[in-house]
């Protein structure tokens, strides 16, 4: 059951990377990037998926069974002594699955080395990295889980199971045997460069939450013992050892593993990465802005903490049992502000000496004035009727106390001052690099999308929040029963129907700014993108890559076979050139023939 | 200049640590037993008979009328010793009303439902929970259980 249950917690992450890939291959492909020449088919595709595939499978159950002999034989030797051993089902099932499938995975395995030799194509194909990739990913999820248990055992806080000792022997093992043949193999094209960053990174990616996770739950519990020797409180009983016992154990066990399985990845195998899409995708969105946000919530906690101590109404009556939240909201800090300057220093230095990717770091900073934004938002939407509260006796909620406005007031302070401040600090940075990004910054994805996605959901807001009042507001016309009461229930949606509309109307204000500076019609929509095929010889990536950009879009590409077709060298006027008779052309599909003479621009249906 | 603020502040979370430890050692303490002829004595001393498994020495702490509706064996299949590992319990108040006396307490849990809980999740809570005691020959003695005892059979 354990195998099973590992098998699965390590398989769903690694099934988002498959999916994500075979996404990205599809597309590739579909583009014609990965033209299907003939000395790169290798083996075939359908005995790639074969192949692959079955080895793959072969060798998780061949896996599997091993680790249950193992597991047998470790607990028979040095296990506790057991109420009537009942393992023997485990053993027969294991050397079944050992016997016989693990010869099977053995020929199959040396089948894929031997393509891998015979068919240089076979180390280029994205089908093979898949599978190599995908076999250490599991295999390293697997080792991962083994470790913990063991360090467990190691560090008192259970008894001794073979599982762990059996599992870190078998997936280690062929987690290394994989990852040493692979890198004597190498990956010599860009895509199977891709299928292995994505590798590196989403293991890098859960080894850091390991670890950030030990930390944060050990720094809580010191942290707490501290707290309670500080403040004295008058303690009845502690059924726990001192710094949390077996908690501190499994914590700094996930921290351990996590710890080795982050500095393998991300600071060896991934070091000489820098500049890579994937890397720098990784760097932003996962590592800065996590631990960005767990910084921002930990501080909300103590702000709000504070706040409600100062001028609120705590739970608690005294210091002692209100600051309680110390403990874990500074650890919560302390690791998020680790993650966030740790990577921020990682990027400066990566942009000093590569340059920066510049989608990642909008993507970054646009959902960060999002979360903020919304922060901003709910405080404000608090604010409004509570006002209406304070300054409307029969607008209040029935059976209140006459405090009831405190937490409130602390509740729109804390949502103001973190998402005014999150918010202002990156939204009016973005602000100001469109003064040197330009067309490609006011046009670009991320931002479009906050603006748009602002627009849409204050609209919608907007609807619901008036529809409500009007219903309310005739519901009472026509009751004979208006009266300052309405508001009670009237006031939440008179707090949404503000904000929405003060923020719908700023970005509105933002959208038609971003239109006139690109020259964008206002009443009507774009023009349709055309759809344009290349069809250009040997050596012909870099006119590719040129004609994009100056289209501002991806091209299919057809790959020439005949011998010496030839590529022109264009000047950036005549691409330009060649971009205006593709917009002028009658139809919406654009044919461009490339050769040694120049390009040719055709419509066809 | 990320740079600085990186190291700094790994030299102050260390620095915070090992204060945090040394203050923790340092005040760190077994409980100290409250006078044992106060409620609260009583109710630290049954309390810490359950957790130390000490049911014989627990049960002693109940009144003549609740050892009467359960015996010995049935208290020790009832009664939460396991429920006080992993809390922690802090005196609130003491309510004397001539031979009786109610003891508010808080307990506070700390379960992580995984390895991988963030402190901020909760994993932490805390609730109240009100002993009831009465004064039976000069002692102070549990008088309502929290653990389910069979009723009294009804009477013909």
């Amino acid at each position: 059951m354990e195998i099973l249950g590992g098998l699965g917690f390590a398989l769903f992450p690694l099934v988002i990377i498959v999916a994500i890939v075979a996404a990205a291959v599809a597309w590739s492909r579909r583009e014609g990037l990965e033209g299907e020449r003939e000395e790169d088919r290798g083996i075939g595709t359908a005995k790639r998926l074969y192949f692959y595939g079955a080895t793959f499978v072969f060798m998780l159950v061949a896996g599997a069974g091993v680790v249950l002999v193992a597991d047998y034989v470790l607990d028979d030797a040095f296990g506790p002594a057991a109420f009537g051993r009942g393992g023997s089902g485990s053993l027969a099932l294991g050397v079944v699955l050992a016997f016989i499938w693990t010869p099977v995975w053995a020929w199959h395995r040396l089948r894929v080395m031997v393509f891998a030799g015979k068919e240089p194509a076979e180390r280029r194909s994205i089908l093979r990295k898949i599978y190599v990739y995908l076999t250490l990913g599991v295999t390293a999820a697997l080792v991962a889980q083994a470790s913990v248990e063991l360090l467990r055992w190691v560090f008192g806080s259970q008894s001794f199971n073979g599982y762990p000792l059996a599992a870190l022997l078998v997936w280690g093992g062929l987690w290394a045997f994989h990852w040493l043949t692979e890198e004597a193999e190498g990956q010599p094209t860009d895509e199977t460069r891709t299928v292995r960053r994505l590798y590196l990174y989403a293991t890098s990616a859960y080894s850091l939450t390991m670890l950030a996770t030990g930390l944060s739950i050990a720094l809580y519990l010191v942290f707490r013992e501290a707290y309670d020797g500080l403040v004295d409180l008058p303690l009845l009983t502690r059924g726990y050892d001192q710094f949390g016992g077996d908690t501190m154990r499994n914590a700094l066990a996930v921290a351990f593993v996590g710890a080795g399985l982050w500095a393998f990845h991300w600071l060896y195998a991934a070091r000489d990465d820098a500049g890579s899409d994937v890397r720098q995708f990784y760097s932003y969105v996962l590592a800065i802005l996590g631990g960005v946000i767990t910084v921002l919530v930990a501080t909300a906690v103590i702000v709000f903490g504070v706040l409600q101590w100062l001028i609120g109404t705590p739970d608690d009556g005294t210091a002692a049992a209100h600051f309680r939240f110390l403990p874990g909201a500074l650890s919560a800090l302390i690791v998020g502000l680790g993650l966030w300057v740790y990577h921020w220093d990682i990027v400066r230095q990566e942009r000093a000496a590569v340059g920066e990717a510049a989608v990642a770091r909008r993507v970054y900073a646009y959902i960060m004035a999002a979360l903020g934004l919304g922060a901003l938002a709910a405080g404000m939407i608090v604010l409004i009727p509570t006002v209406i509260g304070i300054a409307i006796t029969s607008a209040r909620e029935v059976a209140v106390g006459v405090d009831w406005w405190r937490d409130r007031i602390v509740t729109v302070l804390t949502l103001g001052l973190i998402g005014g401040s999150v918010w202002g600090y990156y939204w009016f940075a973005m602000q100001r690099r469109l003064a040197a990004g330009g067309d490609e910054e006011r046009t670009s994805l991320p931002r479009r999308m906050l603006v748009y996605g602002v627009i849409g959901v204050g609209a919608l807001a907007i609807l619901g929040s008036m529809s409500h009042i009007l219903f309310l507001f005739l519901d009472a016309l026509l009751e004979d029963g208006l009266s300052l009461s309405m508001l009670r229930d009237m006031k939440w949606s008179i707090g949404i129907a503000f904000t929405s509309g003060l923020f719908v109307q700023y970005h509105w204000l933002i959208l038609q700014e971003d239109r006139k500076a690109t020259g964008e019609s206002v009443a009507g929509p774009a023009a349709p993108r055309k759809s344009v095929t290349v069809l250009v010889g040997a050596g012909g990536g870099a006119l590719v890559s040129q004609l994009e950009a100056s289209l501002g879009g991806k091209v299919r590409v057809l790959r020439c076979v005949d011998a010496n077709v030839g590529v022109p060298e264009l000047s950036a006027e005549e691409i330009q050139g060649i971009e205006r008779r593709v917009t002028d052309a009658a139809g919406s599909r654009v044919l461009l023939i490339v050769d040694a003479a120049g390009v040719q621009v055709h419509s066809y249906r | 200049m990320s740079r600085i603020w990186l190291f700094g502040g790994m030299i102050v979370v260390a620095a915070l640590v090992v204060g945090s430890v040394t203050i923790a050692l340092i005040t760190g303490r077994d409980v100290e037993l409250l006078p044992a002829d106060s409620p609260e004595g009583v109710v630290q001393r049954y309390l810490l008979a359950l957790r130390d498994e000490e049911y014989a020495e627990a049960y002693d702490y109940l009144t003549s009328d609740l050892q009467a509706r359960c015996s010995l064996a049935v208290f020790v299949r009832r009664a939460p010793g396991t429920r006080v590992q992993d809390t922690r319990l802090t005196l609130d108040e003491t309510k004397r009303f001539d031979d009786n006396a109610f003891v508010r307490t808080s307990i506070t849990v700390f379960r992580p439902v995984s390895q991988f809980d963030f402190p901020l999740r909760s994993s932490e809570y805390t609730y109240e929970r009100t002993y009831n005691l009465k004064l039976e020959d000069g002692q102070w003695r549990m008088a309502e259980p929290d653990w389910w005892c069979p009723p009294e059979p009804l009477s013909e």
